[in-house]
Protein backbone atom coordinates (compact mmCIF):
# COMPACT_ATOMS: atom_id res chain seq x y z
CA UNK A 1 0.00 0.00 0.00
CA UNK A 2 3.03 2.26 -0.25
CA UNK A 3 2.79 2.89 -3.98
CA UNK A 4 0.59 5.81 -2.99
CA UNK A 5 1.63 8.54 -0.56
CA UNK A 6 -0.74 9.47 2.24
CA UNK A 7 -1.99 12.65 0.47
CA UNK A 8 -2.68 10.66 -2.71
CA UNK A 9 -4.61 8.11 -0.64
CA UNK A 10 -6.70 10.85 0.91
CA UNK A 11 -7.45 12.31 -2.52
CA UNK A 12 -8.68 8.87 -3.62
CA UNK A 13 -10.72 8.21 -0.49
CA UNK A 14 -12.31 11.67 -0.62
CA UNK A 15 -13.35 11.16 -4.25
CA UNK A 16 -15.04 7.86 -3.40
CA UNK A 17 -16.79 9.28 -0.31
CA UNK A 18 -18.04 12.27 -2.31
CA UNK A 19 -19.42 9.95 -4.99
CA UNK A 20 -21.24 7.87 -2.34
CA UNK A 21 -22.74 11.02 -0.81
CA UNK A 22 -23.65 12.27 -4.30
CA UNK A 23 -25.63 9.05 -4.92
CA UNK A 24 -27.55 9.65 -1.70
CA UNK A 25 -28.02 13.34 -2.61
CA UNK A 26 -29.51 12.37 -5.99
CA UNK A 27 -31.98 10.08 -4.22
CA UNK A 28 -32.91 12.83 -1.76
CA UNK A 29 -33.29 15.28 -4.64
CA UNK A 30 -35.73 12.89 -6.34
CA UNK A 31 -37.74 12.56 -3.13
CA UNK A 32 -37.94 16.34 -2.77
CA UNK A 33 -39.12 16.69 -6.35
CA UNK A 34 -41.36 13.58 -6.18
CA UNK A 35 -39.92 12.30 -9.44
CA UNK A 36 -38.94 8.66 -9.84
CA UNK A 37 -36.37 9.19 -12.57
CA UNK A 38 -33.74 10.44 -10.14
CA UNK A 39 -33.64 7.07 -8.37
CA UNK A 40 -32.62 5.48 -11.65
CA UNK A 41 -29.88 8.07 -11.98
CA UNK A 42 -28.67 7.23 -8.46
CA UNK A 43 -28.69 3.53 -9.39
CA UNK A 44 -26.78 4.30 -12.59
CA UNK A 45 -24.02 5.88 -10.48
CA UNK A 46 -23.29 2.57 -8.73
CA UNK A 47 -21.12 0.88 -11.41
CA UNK A 48 -18.68 3.81 -11.20
CA UNK A 49 -18.52 3.26 -7.43
CA UNK A 50 -17.61 -0.41 -7.88
CA UNK A 51 -15.16 0.66 -10.58
CA UNK A 52 -13.48 3.04 -8.14
CA UNK A 53 -13.24 0.29 -5.53
CA UNK A 54 -11.54 -1.99 -8.05
CA UNK A 55 -9.01 0.75 -8.76
CA UNK A 56 -8.40 1.42 -5.06
CA UNK A 57 -7.93 -2.32 -4.42
CA UNK A 58 -5.30 -2.39 -7.17
CA UNK A 59 -3.53 0.58 -5.56
CA UNK A 60 -3.78 -1.13 -2.16
CA UNK A 61 -1.73 -3.98 -3.62
CA UNK A 62 0.91 -1.57 -4.98
CA UNK A 63 -0.44 -1.62 -8.55
CA UNK A 64 0.59 -5.25 -8.86
CA UNK A 65 1.12 -6.59 -12.37
CA UNK A 66 -0.62 -9.86 -11.43
CA UNK A 67 -3.72 -7.92 -10.40
CA UNK A 68 -3.93 -6.04 -13.71
CA UNK A 69 -7.36 -7.66 -14.14
CA UNK A 70 -8.67 -5.10 -11.64
CA UNK A 71 -7.77 -2.30 -14.05
CA UNK A 72 -9.62 -4.05 -16.88
CA UNK A 73 -12.55 -4.50 -14.49
CA UNK A 74 -12.36 -0.79 -13.67
CA UNK A 75 -12.41 0.10 -17.38
CA UNK A 76 -15.31 -2.25 -18.11
CA UNK A 77 -17.38 -0.95 -15.22
CA UNK A 78 -16.63 2.64 -16.29
CA UNK A 79 -17.99 1.91 -19.78
CA UNK A 80 -21.01 0.11 -18.33
CA UNK A 81 -21.63 2.86 -15.77
CA UNK A 82 -21.42 5.62 -18.36
CA UNK A 83 -23.92 3.76 -20.52
CA UNK A 84 -26.22 3.49 -17.51
CA UNK A 85 -25.83 7.23 -16.82
CA UNK A 86 -26.75 8.00 -20.43
CA UNK A 87 -29.88 5.83 -20.17
CA UNK A 88 -30.87 7.44 -16.87
CA UNK A 89 -30.48 10.97 -18.28
CA UNK A 90 -32.42 9.99 -21.41
CA UNK A 91 -35.17 8.63 -19.13
CA UNK A 92 -35.31 11.95 -17.21
CA UNK A 93 -35.49 13.81 -20.51
CA UNK A 94 -38.28 11.51 -21.73
CA UNK A 95 -40.29 12.02 -18.53
CA UNK A 96 -39.89 15.77 -18.82
CA UNK A 97 -41.28 15.56 -22.35
CA UNK A 98 -44.22 13.43 -21.25
CA UNK A 99 -45.01 15.81 -18.42
CA UNK A 100 -44.92 18.71 -20.87
CA UNK A 101 -47.31 16.79 -23.12
CA UNK A 102 -49.84 16.34 -20.33
CA UNK A 103 -49.72 19.98 -19.32
CA UNK A 104 -49.23 22.09 -22.44
CA UNK A 105 -47.51 25.31 -21.55
CA UNK B 1 -4.43 -22.22 -7.20
CA UNK B 2 -6.29 -23.43 -10.25
CA UNK B 3 -9.65 -21.93 -9.44
CA UNK B 4 -11.61 -21.24 -12.63
CA UNK B 5 -12.39 -17.73 -11.42
CA UNK B 6 -8.72 -17.01 -10.83
CA UNK B 7 -7.97 -18.21 -14.37
CA UNK B 8 -10.62 -15.93 -15.79
CA UNK B 9 -9.20 -13.05 -13.77
CA UNK B 10 -5.70 -13.74 -15.13
CA UNK B 11 -7.01 -13.76 -18.69
CA UNK B 12 -8.86 -10.54 -17.97
CA UNK B 13 -5.60 -8.98 -16.83
CA UNK B 14 -4.00 -9.79 -20.17
CA UNK B 15 -6.42 -7.49 -21.96
CA UNK B 16 -5.61 -3.86 -22.71
CA UNK B 17 -7.98 -1.62 -20.74
CA UNK B 18 -7.18 1.50 -22.82
CA UNK B 19 -9.77 0.93 -25.59
CA UNK B 20 -12.47 0.39 -22.95
CA UNK B 21 -11.61 3.71 -21.31
CA UNK B 22 -11.76 5.44 -24.70
CA UNK B 23 -15.05 3.72 -25.55
CA UNK B 24 -16.60 4.78 -22.24
CA UNK B 25 -16.25 8.40 -23.29
CA UNK B 26 -19.03 8.11 -25.89
CA UNK B 27 -21.88 7.15 -23.52
CA UNK B 28 -20.59 9.80 -21.10
CA UNK B 29 -20.97 12.49 -23.76
CA UNK B 30 -24.48 11.16 -24.46
CA UNK B 31 -25.18 11.41 -20.73
CA UNK B 32 -24.09 15.07 -20.67
CA UNK B 33 -26.10 15.75 -23.83
CA UNK B 34 -29.37 14.51 -22.29
CA UNK B 35 -28.71 15.82 -18.79
CA UNK B 36 -28.25 19.31 -20.20
CA UNK B 37 -31.74 19.18 -21.69
CA UNK B 38 -33.39 18.17 -18.41
CA UNK B 39 -34.55 21.48 -16.94
CA UNK B 40 -34.70 20.08 -13.40
CA UNK B 41 -31.08 18.89 -13.58
CA UNK B 42 -29.19 21.11 -11.10
CA UNK B 43 -26.88 23.31 -13.18
CA UNK B 44 -24.07 23.08 -10.61
CA UNK B 45 -24.22 19.26 -10.69
CA UNK B 46 -24.05 19.40 -14.48
CA UNK B 47 -20.93 21.56 -14.21
CA UNK B 48 -19.48 18.92 -11.89
CA UNK B 49 -20.17 16.15 -14.39
CA UNK B 50 -18.54 18.28 -17.09
CA UNK B 51 -15.50 18.80 -14.86
CA UNK B 52 -15.06 15.01 -14.95
CA UNK B 53 -14.07 15.48 -18.60
CA UNK B 54 -11.33 17.85 -17.42
CA UNK B 55 -10.18 15.10 -15.03
CA UNK B 56 -10.02 12.68 -17.96
CA UNK B 57 -8.00 15.16 -20.04
CA UNK B 58 -5.58 15.87 -17.18
CA UNK B 59 -5.21 12.13 -16.54
CA UNK B 60 -4.31 11.47 -20.17
CA UNK B 61 -1.66 14.23 -20.14
CA UNK B 62 -0.29 13.03 -16.78
CA UNK B 63 -0.10 9.45 -18.06
CA UNK B 64 1.88 10.55 -21.13
CA UNK B 65 4.25 12.60 -18.95
CA UNK B 66 4.71 9.67 -16.54
CA UNK B 67 5.53 7.36 -19.44
CA UNK B 68 7.87 9.72 -21.31
CA UNK B 69 9.65 11.33 -18.37
CA UNK B 70 9.82 8.46 -15.90
CA UNK B 71 9.13 5.44 -18.09
CA UNK B 72 6.43 4.38 -15.63
CA UNK B 73 2.65 4.00 -15.56
CA UNK B 74 0.78 6.94 -14.03
CA UNK B 75 -0.24 5.02 -10.87
CA UNK B 76 3.45 4.55 -10.02
CA UNK B 77 4.39 8.25 -10.25
CA UNK B 78 2.76 9.48 -7.06
CA UNK B 79 2.71 13.29 -7.51
CA UNK B 80 1.31 13.04 -11.04
CA UNK B 81 -1.16 10.37 -9.93
CA UNK B 82 -2.41 12.34 -6.92
CA UNK B 83 -2.42 15.61 -8.87
CA UNK B 84 -4.58 14.15 -11.63
CA UNK B 85 -6.93 12.39 -9.24
CA UNK B 86 -7.47 15.66 -7.36
CA UNK B 87 -9.46 16.87 -10.38
CA UNK B 88 -11.91 14.01 -9.79
CA UNK B 89 -12.16 14.97 -6.12
CA UNK B 90 -13.05 18.48 -7.26
CA UNK B 91 -15.62 17.40 -9.84
CA UNK B 92 -17.29 14.92 -7.47
CA UNK B 93 -17.53 17.68 -4.86
CA UNK B 94 -19.27 19.97 -7.35
CA UNK B 95 -21.69 17.16 -8.31
CA UNK B 96 -22.46 16.56 -4.64
CA UNK B 97 -22.99 20.25 -3.87
CA UNK B 98 -25.12 20.60 -6.99
CA UNK B 99 -27.63 18.02 -5.83
CA UNK B 100 -27.56 19.15 -2.22
CA UNK B 101 -28.37 22.76 -3.12
CA UNK B 102 -30.48 22.08 -6.24
CA UNK B 103 -33.94 23.59 -6.50
CA UNK B 104 -36.67 21.23 -5.35
CA UNK B 105 -39.47 23.07 -7.12
CA UNK B 106 -40.54 22.35 -10.65
CA UNK B 107 -40.47 25.40 -12.88
CA UNK B 108 -43.92 26.92 -13.13
CA UNK B 109 -45.69 26.33 -16.44
CA UNK B 110 -44.90 29.21 -18.72
CA UNK B 111 -41.65 30.14 -17.00
CA UNK B 112 -39.67 27.74 -19.18
CA UNK B 113 -39.01 30.23 -21.92
CA UNK B 114 -37.82 29.16 -25.31
CA UNK B 115 -39.13 25.62 -25.12
CA UNK B 116 -39.53 24.96 -28.81
CA UNK B 117 -40.08 21.20 -28.53
CA UNK B 118 -43.53 21.62 -27.10
CA UNK B 119 -46.01 19.22 -28.70
CA UNK B 120 -48.83 20.94 -30.51
CA UNK B 121 -51.59 20.05 -28.07
CA UNK B 122 -55.14 19.54 -29.19
CA UNK B 123 -56.45 21.06 -25.98
CA UNK B 124 -57.41 24.71 -25.96
CA UNK B 125 -55.36 26.88 -23.57
CA UNK B 126 -58.31 27.16 -21.21
CA UNK B 127 -58.30 23.41 -20.59
CA UNK B 128 -54.62 23.59 -19.74
CA UNK B 129 -55.36 26.20 -17.12
CA UNK B 130 -57.94 23.97 -15.48
CA UNK B 131 -55.64 20.97 -15.62
CA UNK B 132 -52.87 22.57 -13.65
CA UNK B 133 -52.91 21.43 -10.08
Amino acid sequence: MHALSLPTWWIHITSVLEWMLAILAVQAYGRRRREGGWRWLALAMLPALVSAMAACTWHLFDNSETLKGLVVLQAGLTALGNGALALAAWNLFRQQRNAAGEKPL
Amino acid sequence: MNLPLADAFQRLGALDPAPLFVLSLLPYLAFLWWARQVQAFPRLALQGFRLTLLFVAVTIVAAVVAERTYGQQLADVDPLHGGAEAFLTLSNLVVLLGFRTGPAQTLLPGSAAGNSERPTGSEPPAAAQVNKS
